[in-house]
């Protein structure tokens, strides 16, 4: 994974140095709360329901085993002892003093971390593929990417007061696991017929108040001239996003507004204007980010491990981790494994300083201490043993972190909800320990298969409900929790926005409409068809009567 | 007609530890739901919002605003009781004073 | 009104056009848009500036650029960052003048203003009552290399040089 360099040390310490001046300036009364508030959010500093949250960025969502002791260190130190790990593979601490932030910073700076750009109207985390450099079925790494994405973006003088928040993914894999359809800009890694690398560009992708697939703007664009093009598309939306209704100012309401090809014209003017070559990364540097990437060194190995076998016949518990956990990895011998941080009756996400160090050490033990953040708000070891894989699993089974739930019905998606932020309309955290605890019979939720259940608090949508095989989004009925389903959302490359399924439902009512999507689906699938399939071949009608039809 | 008023409280978050912060009836701020200082009318209401904005000018809170409370003294929204109890999902989270599950 | 940059205040020699006053034959003036052309048109001694809002197509003013002396750039508050990518365009299209960001933008954004091709930031006087020199000095010099190549302030480094030169140097 990538190292900072002594320039890029330098970079982060005097970020942490510049913010503990802006802080002193607030107390000072130099800085009004209203100029001091753009200020806190580009360093990932929010004023959420109860304290200050302190959003703490994980590029592309790869981090180091000493990078995950010191995020456990700080959620003790400087927090109540744990950390809610994000759909943005970010990592969010909810009880933060703009006191002790600074030292926060400078914590995060001994590990080579920070929280720059973790919000506010600027380019934020780039996001990334979790199986990234280990996947059987990438051909390119996205994460060198992402990299060059971080430092091109990181304190942009031009574009770090946009008319709001964007987000780039990248992805190196056919198999979308990044939903790169569903952000500002998409970056879908592919070769052209010539066999040359480059990206097809996806924009104005989002959720929100207003969802939307993105576009494809540039089919193909050559590797080299990645900064240059993504400096074209920013000055265009810097110049023409919409700064009337921050409700309409996301990017996808411009290309909307503008028309696809209009926005596609006016960012290829732009890009005609530019002096590509200086702009573009010299290759050099892109050789040295590429270089920290390279794979670990990997044994040769059979396919099949003799130990792995023998664990999964002796320990029945085991063997279902290893059916549902496991992700193939390209290398014979080797596995990538889903830590899930979805126990039953849990918070989607949440881990404890207990469970990030357990984590940390099975990454040093087994997986190169190396680790992965998920979009889905799950852990990961990238690189494994199949050999290894026993002890590891008994590892995490010590510290509640052997859910066998990845893909299924548990796994749930969840935003913090009415229980921490300040914008939310409803719960969501309690739907997802009701549900959990309804499907909890890990039997049921083998049968029931892949199934994705996503819940957002309010309709800014952080917990990406529209793109949930099943979303739930919770509002405020005069004074009572509700909430809407939306059905057959889709977040891979066969992106889909999911449907409004009809009248919502009240806190208690929802995880019984849940059971009976379910029990539906049970009904009318044909062998081995997902519930994603099932609908997609049935449409909504038989869904909508099995939620609706008792109600009457 | 103008909406008749309702009692309500002063709350604000602390601004250097950020802490939801409640205004009491010796004018201190604190974290307690407790013998908080209450407007009865509209006039005592513009009273303490101009207090609040003192406050915040004072630099001691940040975002401060009226909550409305019921008969039993308690916040009406489930926002602000949540606001006030801690988070629902884990009860070792909850402030000391919450009186029970925010629905 | 304060016109500054990281070197410290800078002498305020412009005048600025009040509303329905007429075009003033001497004199460093500023003149809206609106304006310009009859500006342009009057039989000046003196050099002339526009105030352009942050809405302007920079291409519309190229032609103009060798008759005028000052373009200054509307920023109606300092989350509002149109001008940032304005000052871009016009330095790209070969603006070689005096640029000034104009409006409420705040100590912390005058390395970012300085790296796009502001010369200087024109402030409401209370904000500099609130935010004095000082705080305009220490924010300039926080961050002193940058990733970007293009875009930087005067007396900020090069990360990506930097590296370069580290590189040479070992050889």
């Amino acid at each position: 994974m990538y190292r900072y360099d002594e320039f890029d040390q330098r970079f982060v310490e005097e970020r942490v140095a510049q913010f503990r001046d802006q802080a002193r300036r607030r107390l000072s009364g130099a800085l009004t709360e209203e100029e001091f508030r753009p200020l806190r959010l580009m360093n990932g500093l929010y004023l959420q329901l109860h304290a200050y949250m302190l959003r703490v960025a994980i590029p592309y969502g790869t981090l180091s085993s000493d990078q995950m002791r010191k995020l456990a260190d700080i959620s003790e130190r400087y927090d109540r002892g744990y950390g809610h790990f994000t759909t943005r593979q970010n990592i969010q601490y909810n009880w933060i003093k703009l006191e002790e932030t600074a030292d926060i910073l400078a914590d995060l700076a001994s590990v080579q971390m920070h929280a720059i750009q973790t919000s506010g109207n600027c380019i934020r985390n780039v996001t990334s593929d979790p199986f990234a450099g280990a996947a059987a079925d990438e051909f390119e790494d996205p994460r060198p990417t992402g990299e060059l994405i971080r430092q091109w973006s990181s304190l942009h003088p031009e574009f770090s007061f946009l008319p709001r928040k964007f987000k780039i993914a990248v992805t190196g894999s056919p198999n979308d696991r990044a939903a790169v359809k569903a952000h500002d800009i998409g970056l879908r890694m592919i070769k052209n017929e010539a066999g040359d690398l480059g990206y097809e560009v996806i924009v104005g992708g989002g959720l929100g108040r207003t969802p939307m697939i993105g576009k494809v703007i540039r089919d193909f664009l050559p590797k080299a001239e990645l900064l240059p093009y993504l400096e074209a598309v920013m000055r265009v939306y810097n110049l023409h996003g919409r700064r009337d209704n921050k409700y309409k100012a996301r990017i996808k309401i411009l290309v909307h507004e503008m028309g696809e090809e209009p926005f596609r014209k006016e960012v290829e003017r732009e890009y005609a204007r530019l002096d590509v070559e200086s702009l573009a990364a010299p290759a050099e540097e892109v050789e040295r980010i590429q270089a920290y990437f390279a794979p670990p060194a990997l044994e040769n190995l059979p396919e099949e491990s003799k130990a792995f076998e023998r664990a999964k016949t002796a320990d029945p518990d085991f063997r279902i981790w290893a059916e549902t956990n496991l992700h193939p990895h390209r290398a014979p011998g080797y596995t990538s494994v889903v830590i899930s941080l979805k126990p039953v009756g849990g918070a989607p996400g949440d881990a404890t300083a207990e469970q990030m160090r357990v984590a940390a050490e099975a990454a040093d033990l087994w997986a190169f201490g190396e680790l992965r953040v998920t979009h889905e708000q799950n852990l990961v070891l990238a690189h494994v043993k199949k050999d290894d894989l026993y002890p590891l699993y008994r590892k995490l089974a010590g510290a509640g972190l052997d859910s066998a739930n990845r893909g299924l019905v548990t796994d749930i998606i969840a935003c913090p909800g009415l229980d921490y932020c300040a914008l939310a309309t409803a719960r969501s955290i309690p739907i997802a320990q009701r549900l959990t605890e309804r499907f909890a019979d890990p039997k049921r939720q083998r049968d029931i298969g892949p199934l994705s259940i996503k819940i957002s608090g309010c309709i800014n949508a952080c917990g990406h409900h529209h793109i949930g095989h099943i979303g739930i989004l919770g509002l405020d009925k005069a004074g009572a929790e509700f909430y809407q389903l939306t059905l057959g959302g889709d977040p891979t490359e066969t992106a889909a926005i999911g449907e409004r399924a009809g009248a919502g439902f009240s806190a208690e009512g929802v995880v019984d409409a849940i059971e009976r999507l379910v029990d539906r689906y049970l009904e009318i699938r044909e062998p081995s068809e997902t519930f994603l399939q099932t609908y997609r071949r049935t449409g909504a009608e038989s869904f909508k009567d099995a939620l609706y039809a008792e109600a009457g | 007609m103008a909406k008749a008023f309702v009692s309500s409280i002063l709350t604000a978050n602390d601004l250097r530890e950020g802490w939801s912060v409640f205004l009491t009836r010796d004018g201190r701020w604190s974290r307690d739901w407790a013998d908080l200082r209450v407007a009865a009318s509209a006039e005592e209401g513009a009273e303490l919002s101009a207090l609040g904005a003192a406050e915040e000018a004072a630099r001691r809170v940040v975002g401060a605003y009226l909550v409305e409370i019921d008969a039993e003294g308690r916040a009406k929204l489930r926002r602000e009781r949540i606001r006030a109890e801690g988070p629902t999902h884990r009860a070792d989270l909850r402030r000391a004073d919450a009186l029970s599950e925010a629905a | 009104m304060p016109l500054l940059n990281e070197k410290g205040l800078q002498e305020e020699i412009w005048r600025e056009l009040e509303d329905h006053e007429p075009i003033p034959l001497e004199g460093d003036v500023i003149v809206p848009q609106a304006r310009l052309e009859e500006a342009l048109a009057a039989p000046r001694t003196g050099r002339t500036g526009v105030a352009l809002p942050n809405t302007i197509e920079a291409e519309a003013l190229q032609p103009l650029f060798n008759r005028l002396s000052l373009i200054t750039v509307e920023f109606p508050g300092f989350g509002d960052g149109r001008g940032f990518s304005i000052a871009k365009r016009l330095r790209s299209l070969g603006w070689r003048g005096e640029l000034w960001a104009d409006g409420r933008v705040i100590a912390d954004q005058l390395a970012y203003l300085r790296a796009v091709g502001f010369d200087s930031a024109r402030i409401p006087e209370d904000l500099f009552a609130r935010q004095p020199l000082e705080d305009w000095l220490t924010a300039a010099r926080s961050i002193s290399a940058a990733y970007q190549m293009e875009e930087r302030a005067p007396g900020v480094a090069s990360i990506l040089e930097r590296r370069k030169a580290a590189r040479a140097a070992k050889g």
